[in-house]
């Protein structure tokens, strides 16, 4: 792997946690508790359209283990591995084999959903419980306000990535 | 978030002073007996403990409640909501089947448990710099070296990140944060334009910090995880760590 492309995925992972501070002071159009507008997934579509699937997961990754070693701790990696992961690789196969059908701002509503519905079945299954599941189809109502947030400021960075030729280069 | 960057008070404490290998296998130890303690005396004797940890951390009792805030919104908060809906349905349609699973002492006992498992995670991780994680990790983990898995450089890239964001953190705090609160707070502006202000401002963000690929190239091919080492240490504080440890499992072998 070169180190052009681990620059990159360094950048990217920074972005994503660094944005991730911005969620503390925009409010959520819905507000109900455990809502989130999810930034960080900006960066995974960003990834998704100018990387490799290999580099997306190694971004997520990465980012898991960091956010786990700075400030959440070790029990919350499990929750962000399961919703990022699934996410990034179901946002992958969407954008490869459905890109006629699904826009960005779809991709990225696919995401939400997927990411919220990861981390709820995770929640249930460490509490041993099903009932939190009869939270979920509020969170999937809230991911698509939240999935069109951040699929359209997604959609933006892409176009002047694009416009700019930043990753015109082979990486 | 990146409070870990910033705040050094979990640093200097005699938790922090600890060996990071100890300290990890002191940790792993709790969390298999908080995970499979069944009784409430012993949850209560592991609470104790961790009451315990959290004095030797310098008396952070604000690190606990906000650890306890944490998990109350991640776990708590679903649990009770996904409660009140199964209620309220069940309720509504007069059907049994909606309540059928509720065992409402238990699934408080493995809440609790689950949540010492988490503050033992939260307590090792606040209380380890990190070079002394990734120092650990890089000698626990290097027979998978010489199979072929890429250790080193993973070590590398999370040692580069963690620079990178120690750099920037304040620039985007200062830059970002400050212009994204400037335009949350502007009551002239709707909620879309607000959006589209933040939008741009990310837009920016990204963009800019993406022609910077040179710059970040050249501190990973600088950075060498050589200097990442690990020595175990063994002093009066280890002992004190290990026997008290050796006093509690005995306890709560007593208690069984």
């Amino acid at each position: 792997m070169s180190s052009k492309r681990n620059a990159v995925i360094i950048i990217l992972v920074c972005n994503a946690i660094l944005i991730s501070l911005l969620e503390l002071i925009i409010p959520v159009p819905i507000p109900i508790p455990g809502v989130k507008l999810g930034l960080g997934n900006i960066i995974t579509i960003i990834a998704i359209i100018f990387l490799d699937l290999k580099a997306v997961l190694m971004m997520v990754l990465l980012r898991c283990i960091v956010v786990a070693v700075l400030s959440k701790g070790i029990m919350m990696m499990a929750f962000s591995l399961s919703g990022g992961i699934l996410s990034a690789l179901i946002m992958w196969l969407v954008y490869k084999k459905l890109h006629n059908i699904f826009s960005i701002k779809g991709i990225s509503i696919v995401g939400a959903i997927v990411h919220n519905t990861a981390q709820v079945i995770v929640a249930s299954l460490i509490l041993g419980q099903m009932i939190i599941l009869y939270y979920l189809p509020i969170l999937l109502v809230s991911s698509v306000v939240t999935g069109l947030i951040t699929g359209s400021i997604s959609d933006l960075t892409v176009r002047e990535i694009s416009k700019r030729g930043i990753f015109s280069n082979s990486i | 978030m990146l409070s870990y960057l910033t705040d050094i008070n979990t640093k200097n404490s005699l938790l922090a002073d600890l060996d990071a290998g100890i300290k990890a296998c002191l940790a792993i130890l709790l969390t298999v007996i908080a995970s499979v303690c069944i009784k409430q005396e012993s949850l209560l004797l592991v609470f104790l403990y961790l009451v315990l940890a959290t004095v030797s951390l310098g008396s952070n009792f604000r690190f606990l409640l906000n650890n306890m805030v944490s998990y109350g919104i991640i776990f708590l908060l679903p649990y009770f909501l996904g409660l009140f809906l199964s209620v309220f349905f069940g309720y509504l349609f007069s059907n049994t089947q909606y309540v059928s699973d509720l065992v409402l002492k238990e699934t408080l006992l493995r809440m609790v448990r689950i949540f010492f498992v988490w503050y033992i995670g939260s307590l090792y991780i606040c209380s380890t710099p990190f070079k002394s994680i990734l120092g650990m990790l890089k000698k626990v983990f290097s027979p998978l070296n010489s199979l072929g898995v890429p250790i080193s450089k993973y070590l590398t890239i999370i040692m580069c990140i963690i620079i990178q964001l120690t750099e920037s953190v304040s620039e985007f705090k200062n830059n970002t944060v400050d212009q994204a609160r400037t335009i949350i707070k502007n009551k002239s502006m709707c909620f879309k334009t607000k959006i589209n202000g933040i939008s741009n401002l990310l837009v920016g963000f990204i963009v800019n910090s993406l022609q910077k690929t040179e710059e970040v190239q050249k501190l990973v091919d600088q950075t060498d995880i050589k200097n990442l080492t690990y020595s175990f240490r063994f002093s009066k504080n280890e002992i004190l760590a290990i026997f008290s440890f050796i006093i509690f499992f005995s306890i709560l072998i007593l208690l069984k």
